[in-house]
């Protein structure tokens, strides 16, 4: 029987069964997705998936068994860690498709970007867990967790891979936002961002540009651009998703994926499959699933028994909505395209892993919660 | 536990984010209820736009070919056909002409100038025609569909597909009436697309002769299947999604109509026989009392197969450059001095209006003109082929006398010589179902009056010339054997026809064609009989022209004609000076013509046979008739 560190008495481990058998739900879906997704193209990758699902609820248990304590405590060690795996993979790491994102370590890859999203989160916990102050925090007093992001996003910018480096910084603000910023601050740190949109673009390559741009135009015209890279990846999505109408094609059924109209179908566009077999229905299920783990994550984040189980559980719902919110909106052709995995419906080991160690780390957090259910809340029912 | 009690904020610390949560949750429902909201725009609303979309996507229309009618002659023998043969096709928008073209040139075994007017025209294809598969090599070889067939799936957008393949058995013989086909051009397809008739890049269209009179019957119409492809165009042969996709009908190919003629395929080997040792000429033979047509016949002839698949330059100049214009339909495209042969129709018109000649010089048949050789008018010389003595009409004809005609044609006038020379149908097509037949003409006062080379004037000359089919008058065989089918069957001038039926695939008649009776003549049975009866003499008589080729058993009637080739005259005396070439020798010598039916008492068929300076028609076109008569009646409709 665990013993609970703050009384230090006995407990029985309780589960959060609702964001269990949401997980388990997107899971299954995600599953069954990417097995019509890779059914042109390969179906071991359906096998492979399987098995990091395998790996990854493993470790999900192991995660939600641990104390959230034993974290706060490895969550520098883990940064340094994988931050080093990064350093490796820019040396020795696999490339494909024009990036070089993954470890080769015996018959498996793994891409330490994907783990970084976890010891960010930890290590920007942590910071914020030790640093408690009664008035309104400035822009300096975010230079640190600033400079813990920066170095991954630099590292990971340069394999390239532009959707994960996005979200690193999407994670360390969405954090900040659970804390007191003097208003001031906020606005400074906001026209800052707009300021330095111009330079971003200059740092974007080639064919970023042409998806942005792609996407503008798609935006405003009604007319499909060119059959061309982008704007034919975009338009496909489109009429994957739109052609699904209410019902869907069925499972397995979707001709824009079976007959490989929709692009990169099992990483970057599984919704797309999805949209087009299950139609409007499935699409609404699927967002109200996310919706409804992003929310819990949050109201575990409320309930938790301190800071850094709160800000974790905050950054992991900032790391599962960032990446449902990029991906749909990508698919959808309201943003550029990409490439931001879709959880537990994208193809790749090491999302799968860094998105159940998540859940994990919620379980984890809402098992320790604090005597009363509504704590932190100002003992105000809801959000 | 003590160790990690530092690191335990105070419980109280968790008050900052107190407040937090309620923004960041409806931010994060905000944003979900928008991709909510994209997600029913797409898929609710324009969800029908999208399927759509989608269809286009993977649904492709392929053509099916379809099969061309056949040809076969009056016995049932095929003429033009189809047979299976490969063709390799190229769909542009598939094709990466960079990478791939070279090895399909390789494979293919294609010559440079053929390898790069191929390229060229595959960029050149624009918009919807990049999806059209384009055919760039047919009939394929063995060799070339092992190769094409083996490493089809390593050359995306290439493909191989059977299609019929037009063969003419007979090669030279008939090749004019028959036609051939080739590449139908792009300004063709537009005119053919208004009038409802679709055609394709690479289609091959009748070009001349039956071919392209009749390709409406015969070209058929093509299928039309929907199939579903992938994003690489790839067809799915494998049908992953049931019923709905796969291979899906829309319209059946319907195969062409065949065409039954009244050709008689060893009737035209005889004619070819006949004609051995003549370089170039022309025949016609005719079903004298119907007007079907039972050979026709020109020579040099060449080869339509040579066609189907465009000929190469080299022996497309070879074709051209042919001084006997192998390429011209000599029974109908060209038009010739009728000579003597004209001499019968205008006996015929002088009965028949004895009260056009002059006052008291009523015609009587037996009214004799004197021939001396020659007959002077307005002190110019026409002369006879030879001293006749005392001619009348039956002897003029049998003899072929010159003088009497003149002396005919001066009474008569040029005017009743056109008058009866288009009751007969000259001057005007016969309406044979031929492309590019000539009327020929048949001139008239007002027609040298109109002339700017004859000075707006008429001169009774013309006249006498006209009365020997000289000067002017130009008919062709196709028309002579018409007019003489309609002595030989009492005044019915029939239009000749090649083609007796077209049926529908499956055998059913389509359409039936009678005989086609263009006008009765107007005159006299027993006029018509004299005019017979002379034409018998011109074989059967001891002084008739044609009486060398009189054959027991075969009773022929006919008449011989010799027609000048122009300027003989005058280039007689130079050809005593200089040595001229065998062919410039060859070019003065007179066209040789015979014309005939038999047998005489109840005609069957008539024959014309021009030998292009061939000389003397008694002693070279005659006899060519004759073995056609004779073995027409030995093997083709023995008695």
């Amino acid at each position: 029987m665990p013993i609970d560190s703050a009384t230090g008495r006995q407990r029985r481990i309780t589960i959060d069964l609702p964001l269990v058998m949401a997980v388990a739900s997107l899971g299954v879906l995600g599953l069954l997705n990417l097995r019509s997704a890779v059914s042109v193209v390969n179906l071991q990758f359906y096998e492979t998936q399987l098995t990091w699902f395998g790996v990854g609820g493993l470790t999900a248990l192991v995660v939600w068994l641990v104390d959230p304590r034993v974290f706060l405590r490895y969550s520098y060690a883990s940064y340094g860690l994988v931050v080093l795996l990064l350093i490796l993979v820019l040396a020795v790491g696999r490339q494909a498709n024009q990036a070089t994102r993954w470890l080769v370590i015996g018959p498996v890859s793994i891409q330490p970007s994907e783990f970084m999203k976890i010891a960010l989160i930890l290590s920007i916990a942590r910071l914020f867990h030790g640093d408690v102050r009664p008035e309104p925090r400035t822009l300096k007093d975010f230079l640190l967790p600033a400079a813990l992001t920066a170095i991954p996003t630099a590292l990971v910018l340069k394999q390239p891979d532009l959707g994960t480096a996005l979200i690193y910084p999407l994670v360390l603000i969405s954090m900040a936002m659970v804390l007191r910023v003097r208003v001031r601050s906020l606005l400074l740190a906001f026209g800052g961002l707009l300021a330095s949109l111009p330079l971003a673009w200059s740092y974007l390559h080639g064919y970023q540009r042409e998806r942005v741009v792609t996407l503008f135009a798609s935006l405003f015209s009604s007319e499909h651009l060119d059959v061309q890279d982008a704007a034919w990846q975009t338009t496909q999505s489109k009429i994957a998703v739109g052609s699904g109408h209410i019902f869907g094609k069925g499972f397995l059924h979707g001709t824009q994926n079976q007959l490989g109209f929709v692009p990169f179908q099992h990483t970057d566009f599984p919704f797309a499959v999805w949209g087009e077999e299950h139609g409007f229905v499935g699409s609404a299920l699927l967002i109200a699933l996310y919706l409804f783990v992003v929310l819990w994550a949050l109201r575990i984040a409320s309930r938790a028994r301190d800071r850094f189980g709160a800000l974790v559980a905050v950054g992991v719902a900032a790391m599962l909505f960032w990446h449902v919110a990029i991906n749909m909106g990508m698919v959808l052709g309201l943003l550029p395209v990409v490439g931001v995995t879709l959880p537990l419906f994208s193809y790749g080991g090491s999302s799968v892993l860094a998105n159940l160690i998540g859940v994990g780390l919620l379980l984890g957090i809402s098992a320790h919660r604090t005597g009363s259910p509504w704590e932190g809340l100002g003992g105000r029912r809801g959000f | 536990m003590l160790l990690m009690a530092p690191l335990f904020g105070p419980p109280g610390e968790l008050s900052e984010f107190r407040g937090r949560y309620k923004w960041i949750a409806l931010f994060v429902t905000l944003v979900f209820v928008g991709l909510l909201a994209r997600a029913a725009q797409l898929q609710i609303f324009e969800g029908y736009e999208y399927v759509e979309q989608s269809r286009h996507n993977i649904e492709r229309t392929r053509e099916i070919p379809t099969a061309r009618g056949v040809i076969r002659d009056a016995e049932g023998q095929l003429l033009a056909y189809n047979t299976p043969a490969y063709t390799a096709y190229i769909t542009p928008e598939f094709f990466d002409i960079a990478e791939d073209w070279p090895t399909v040139v390789q494979y293919l075994n294609l010559g440079p100038e053929r390898a790069n007017k191929l390229r060229e025209r595959l960029t050149r294809l624009q918009g919807l025609k990049r999806y059209q598969p384009y055919p760039i090599a047919e009939n394929l070889d063995d060799r070339q569909l092992a190769l094409l067939t083996a490493h089809h799936t390593e050359l995306d957008g290439l493909s191989v597909e059977e299609t019929p393949m037009r063969v003419y058995p007979l090669r030279q013989l008939a090749a004019h009436v028959l036609g051939y086909l080739n590449e139908v051009g792009e300004a063709e397809i537009e005119r053919h697309r208004a009038e409802g008739y679709r055609y394709l890049p690479g289609d091959r269209i009748g070009r001349t002769g039956l071919e392209a009179v009749w390709e409406r019957e015969l070209r058929g119409a093509r299928g039309r299947v929907t199939v579903i492809v992938n994003a690489k165009g790839v067809e799915k042969g494998k049908d992953p999604f049931g019923a709905a996709a796969g291979r899906r009908y829309e319209i059946e190919p319907i195969p062409g109509n065949d065409l039954i003629l009244s050709l008689n395929a060893r009737l035209e080997a005889i004619v070819d026989q006949a004609f051995r040792g003549h370089p170039a000429g022309a025949a016609v033979v005719l079903d004298a009392r119907t007007g079907f047509v039972l050979a026709m016949y020109s020579k040099p002839s060449y080869d339509p197969n040579a066609f189907i698949q465009g000929l190469s330059l080299a022996d497309a100049q070879v074709l051209e450059q042919n001084p006997f214009l192998p390429l011209h339909d000599k029974t109908a495209m060209d038009h010739y001095f009728p000579g003597s042969l004209f001499k019968p129709f205008v006996a015929l018109g002088a009965l028949e209006r004895p009260q056009l000649l002059e006052p008291g010089d009523r015609l009587d048949p037996a009214v004799r003109f004197k021939c001396e050789g020659a007959y002077e008018l307005a002190g110019q010389r026409f002369r006879c082929t030879k001293v006749h003595g005392l001619v009348d009409l039956h002897e003029a004809i049998v003899q072929s006398c010159n003088v009497y005609f003149f002396q005919l044609a001066r009474r008569m006038g040029i005017d009743r010589l056109a008058e009866i020379a288009r009751e007969f149908g000259f001057g005007e097509k016969t309406g044979v179902a031929l492309s590019k037949e000539v009327p020929g003409l048949v001139p008239d006062k007002d027609w040298y009056r109109s002339r700017p080379e004859y000075g707006f004037q008429y001169r009774v000359g013309y006249a006498l010339l006209a009365a020997i089919g000289q000067g002017n008058t130009k008919v062709t065989l196709l028309q002579l054997a018409a007019a003489y089918a309609a002595l030989a069957n009492g005044g019915y001038l029939y239009r000749p026809q090649l083609v007796r039926e077209v049926l529908y695939p499956d055998g059913r008649v389509r359409m039936s064609f009678a005989p086609e009776l263009l006008r009765r003549i107007d005159a006299q049975p027993e006029n018509q009989r004299r005019i017979v009866d002379a034409l018998r003499g011109v074989v059967e008589a001891p002084h008739g022209t044609a009486h060398d080729q009189w054959t027991p058993g075969l009773e022929i009637a006919g008449k011989t004609g010799t027609a000048e080739v122009a300027r003989r005259r005058r280039d007689r005396e130079r050809r005593r000076r200089d040595q001229r070439s065998t062919e410039e020798r060859y070019r003065e010598r007179d066209h040789a013509w015979f014309a005939g039916f038999a047998p005489a008492a109840d005609p069957e068929i008539v024959v014309v046979v021009l030998v292009e300076h061939g000389g003397y028609g008694g002693r070279y076109a005659a006899p060519i008739a004759v073995e056609i008569f004779r073995e027409y009646f030995k093997r083709i409709a023995p008695r």
